[in-house]
C-alpha cells in the first residue's frame, strides 16, 4: 500500500517536472528576441551579449525592439553602450535595411563606444525576419561626422580566437 | 532483525568493521581530492597566470611600441611593421584603430586577391584595451593553455588603437595535462590500496571482536570452562583478560553451587533413605516384637529432627545469602548471651564429661541480635564439647581488643574478641581453611554421629559477617585443641559500632 502511493506520488512529480519544462520551453521561445549590451566585466568573449527581450519574433517591430534596448538592461552584470536620455526619432525600414534616428545625443559617442552603440542596435534589429542591415543617424544627419552606412553583422569578429585551419 | 542478532550477522554497513572502513575512506578520499585540487591549481596558477602574463605582456609591449612610432595607424604601415617583427610563435596578432576597425589581423584569410570586407573586432579584449585598459586572459581547456593579451597603443596620451595577440601553447597545455593524468592515477592507485588495506586492518580489528564475541556465546551457553587467548598490548587485550577472570569467578560460583546443591541433595537423600529403610522394615516384618519396633521408631524419628535441622540451617543460609537482613541491630551483652549458651549445653557437656567456662569482660558489648549471637556461641561451643575428649575443657571468653585481636585497654579497644577454646581433638592443619565451607566435615562419621549438619560453621561465618565482624580458626599450640576466634566491632554509646 505503502509503496503503490510512493510510486503515484513520484509519478506525478514526474509529469509535473515535464510539464514545467513544456512550459518553460514556451516561455523561452517567448522570450526569444534578444537586446544587445555590453558587459561590466571583461570575462573573455563578445563585446556584445544578449539579454531576453520579451519579445517574440512575431509581435516585435523595430520600434518595439528599438524602445527595449533603449530602456536599458535588466541583468545588473550588464550596460548599455547607448548614453541615457538617447530618445527613438523613428524608424523606417526599406527592402531589407532600417533607418534607425536617434536624437542629437547619440552624435556626441565616438570612437569605440560608437561601435559598441552602433552594432548594439545592429545585432538587436537584424533579428528581426527581413533586416539584414542598419543604418543610424542622429537627429536625420551623420553621426560623428561620418557618412551613414549599412551595417551588418557580418561586420563584426566577436571572437579573439583564430578561425579553424582548413 | 531478532534472527540477525541472534546470529551475530550485522550489515557491513552497521559493523565496526565497516564503519572502521567507511572512516578511513573518507579520509583518504578527503586527502586525495585537496591532492587532485590544490596542485593543479597552484600549477596551473603558475605556469598560466604567471609566466604567460609576463611573456604575452612582454611581447604586446614591444609590437607596441613599434607601433606607436607610426603615428598613425593604416593598413600598410601596420602590416609592413609587424611583418618584420614577426609573429613569434604568436596564433593571432590583431591591431585596429580607435573605433575597433581591424587594421591588420594575422589570422584573416587572404586568397583569390580579394579585397577583405572592413571589419570590427568587438571582443571584451580589444573593447577594454580601447578604453586604457592592459588585458590579459589565459585558460587551460582541451589540454592546451590558451593565452591572449591586449594594450591600447597610445601617442602623446591619446589612443590610436589597440594590439591584441593570441597564443596556443600545446606543450604547456600537454605538461599541465600530464600533471593531472599523473595525480589522478597516482589518486586512484593510493585509494585502491587505502581500500584494500582498510578491509585488511579493519579485519585484524574485528578478528578480536568477533574472537570474544564467540567466547561471550559460548560461555553464555554453559562452557564457563572457555578461556579467549587476545594477544597484543592494547585494550583488546585487556578486555580479554578481564573476560576471562570473570569467566573464571563464574565457573569457581557455578562450581560452588554444584557442589552445593550435590551436597544439599546428599545430606537430604541420606536421612530419608533412613527412615524409608526402617518404615520399610517395619512393614515387612510381620513378627517385630515391640521393643525393637520402638527402637526403629526411635530412630526414624531421629533422622526426621536431623532432616529438620538441616533444612533449618538451609533456610538460615539461604536467607543470608539474600537481601540484606531487616532485623534490627541492638546492643548486645556478650557476657549475658555466653551465659545462656553454657546454660543450654551443660547437660550435654556434663554427659561427655567436657567442662565448659565463661569468662566474659565486663561490658562487652557489640552491635547485633540476641538470636544472632546466640546462635555464633552456641554451634562453636556445642562443637567444642561434641569434638572434645572425656576430661578436656571448653572456655568462652570475650575481651576488648584492637583491630588485630590484641588485648588492650578498655579506653582504646575497637574491637570485642569473642573466643572458644577446646582442649579436644583438634582440626588438622590442612583443613582448617575449609572448615567454613558448607557440608565440609572432617570427620564425617564423627559428625553424623553427634547428629550436626554440616553448616554449623558456615552460619557463624555468615552471622559474623553480617554484624560486620569476622571469625578465624587456629590450632592450640600448648596442647591439642582448637581456637575459634569471633571478632565485633565493639558497640559505642551514641548507637552506632565502631
Amino acid at each position: 500500500m505503502r509503496r503503490n502511493r510512493a510510486m503515484a506520488a513520484f509519478s506525478l512529480l514526474l509529469a509535473a517536472l515535464m510539464l514545467l519544462s513544456a512550459c518553460s520551453g514556451g516561455r523561452g521561445e517567448k522570450d526569444g528576441l534578444l537586446l544587445y549590451y555590453t558587459p561590466a566585466d571583461v570575462s573573455g568573449g563578445s563585446a556584445l551579449v544578449g539579454e531576453p527581450s520579451g519579445l517574440s519574433e512575431e509581435e516585435a517591430t523595430p520600434q518595439s525592439l528599438m524602445a527595449a534596448l533603449l530602456s536599458g538592461p535588466a541583468d545588473a552584470g550588464l550596460r548599455s553602450p547607448i548614453p541615457q536620455g538617447v530618445e527613438l526619432l523613428g524608424t523606417v525600414q526599406d527592402g531589407g535595411c532600417v533607418t534607425v534616428d536617434l536624437s542629437e545625443r547619440y552624435g556626441g559617442l565616438s570612437d569605440m563606444e560608437l561601435t559598441l552603440a552602433d552594432y548594439a542596435i545592429t545585432l538587436t534589429l537584424c533579428q528581426l525576419p527581413g533586416v539584414e542591415s542598419v543604418r543610424i543617424t542622429a537627429a536625420g544627419g551623420a553621426v560623428s561626422g561620418r557618412a551613414p552606412r549599412e551595417l551588418r553583422p557580418d561586420d563584426l569578429l566577436l571572437s579573439g580566437e583564430p578561425p579553424a585551419q582548413d | 532483525m531478532e534472527e540477525q542478532n541472534s546470529t551475530g550477522r550485522i550489515p557491513f554497513f552497521r559493523s565496526v568493521r565497516g564503519q572502521y572502513v567507511v572512516a578511513y575512506l573518507v579520509i583518504i578520499v578527503a586527502i586525495l581530492a585537496l591532492l587532485n585540487t590544490y596542485p593543479v591549481l597552484a600549477t596551473q596558477n603558475l605556469v598560466m597566470q604567471q609566466s604567460k602574463k609576463s611573456a604575452l605582456q612582454s611581447q604586446t609591449a614591444v609590437m607596441a611600441s613599434a607601433l606607436v612610432e607610426l603615428e598613425s595607424l593604416t593598413a600598410d604601415q601596420v602590416s609592413r611593421v609587424l611583418t618584420v617583427l614577426g609573429n613569434v610563435g604568436l596564433d593571432r596578432v590583431l591591431v585596429t584603430d580607435p573605433t575597433g576597425l581591424v587594421l591588420y589581423d594575422s589570422a584573416a584569410k587572404k586568397g583569390d586577391g580579394e579585397e577583405q570586407p572592413p571589419r570590427y573586432a568587438l571582443f571584451q579584449e580589444v573593447s577594454a584595451a580601447l578604453m586604457g585598459q592592459d588585458v590579459f586572459r589565459s585558460e587551460f581547456r582541451d589540454g592546451v593553455i590558451l593565452s591572449s593579451a591586449a594594450e591600447p597603443l597610445v601617442y602623446r596620451n591619446v589612443v590610436i588603437g589597440a594590439i591584441y595577440i593570441y597564443e596556443t601553447d600545446a606543450a604547456g597545455g600537454a605538461l599541465l595535462h600530464s600533471i593531472q593524468s599523473n595525480l589522478r592515477t597516482i589518486s586512484l592507485i593510493i585509494g585502491a590500496l587505502a581500500f584494500a588495506l582498510s578491509l585488511i586492518f579493519s579485519r585484524a580489528l574485528t578478528a578480536r571482536l568477533n574472537a570474544l564475541l564467540r567466547a561471550i556465546r559460548i560461555v553464555r551457553e554453559g562452557e564457563y570452562s572457555h578461556r579467549v587467548s587476545i594477544k597484543g598490548r592494547d585494550e583488546m587485550h585487556l578486555l580479554a583478560e578481564e573476560f576471562n577472570q570473570l569467566t573464571g569467578r563464574l565457573q569457581t560460583t557455578e562450581e560452588a553451587r554444584r557442589r552445593f546443591v550435590s551436597d544439599a541433595s546428599h545430606e537430604l537423600k541420606t536421612p530419608l533413605a533412613s527412615i524409608r529403610l526402617l518404615t520399610d522394615s517395619i512393614l515387612q516384618s510381620e513378627h517385630m516384637d515391640g521393643e525393637t519396633t520402638k527402637d526403629f521408631v526411635s530412630d526414624i524419628g531421629a533422622e526426621a529432627e536431623r532432616l529438620t535441622r538441616i533444612t533449618e540451617d538451609l533456610l538460615t543460609l539461604t536467607r543470608m545469602d539474600g537481601e540484606a537482613p531487616k532485623h534490627h541491630m541492638e546492643a548486645v551483652a556478650v557476657g549475658q548471651v555466653a551465659a545462656r549458651v553454657k546454660k543450654m549445653l551443660s547437660p550435654l557437656a556434663q554427659a561427655v564429661q567436657v567442662e565448659l567456662t565463661v569468662a566474659c569482660e565486663p561490658d562487652c558489648v557489640v552491635n547485633a541480635t540476641e538470636d544472632g549471637l546466640y546462635k555464633i556461641i552456641y554451634n562453636l561451643a556445642e562443637n567444642a564439647v561434641k569434638y572434645n575428649l572425656p576430661g578436656g575443657t571448653v572456655e568462652i571468653t570475650a575481651r576488648f581488643t584492637d583491630g588485630d585481636g590484641l588485648v588492650c585497654d578498655t579506653d582504646t579497644a575497637t574491637h570485642v574478641a569473642l573466643r572458644v577454646t577446646d582442649s579436644g581433638v583438634g582440626i588438622p592443619e590442612e583443613e582448617l581453611s575449609k572448615i567454613f565451607d558448607r557440608f565440609y566435615r572432617v570427620d564425617k562419621a564423627r559428625s553424623r554421629a553427634a547428629g550436626g549438619t554440616g553448616l554449623g560453621l558456615a552460619i557463624v561465618q555468615d552471622t559474623a559477617k553480617q554484624y560486620r565482624g569476622w571469625v578465624s580458626v587456629q590450632r592450640r599450640k600448648d596442647c591439642q585443641g582448637t581456637v575459634f576466634t569471633v571478632m565485633f566491632p565493639r558497640h559505642r554509646e551514641g548507637g552506632e559500632a565502631q
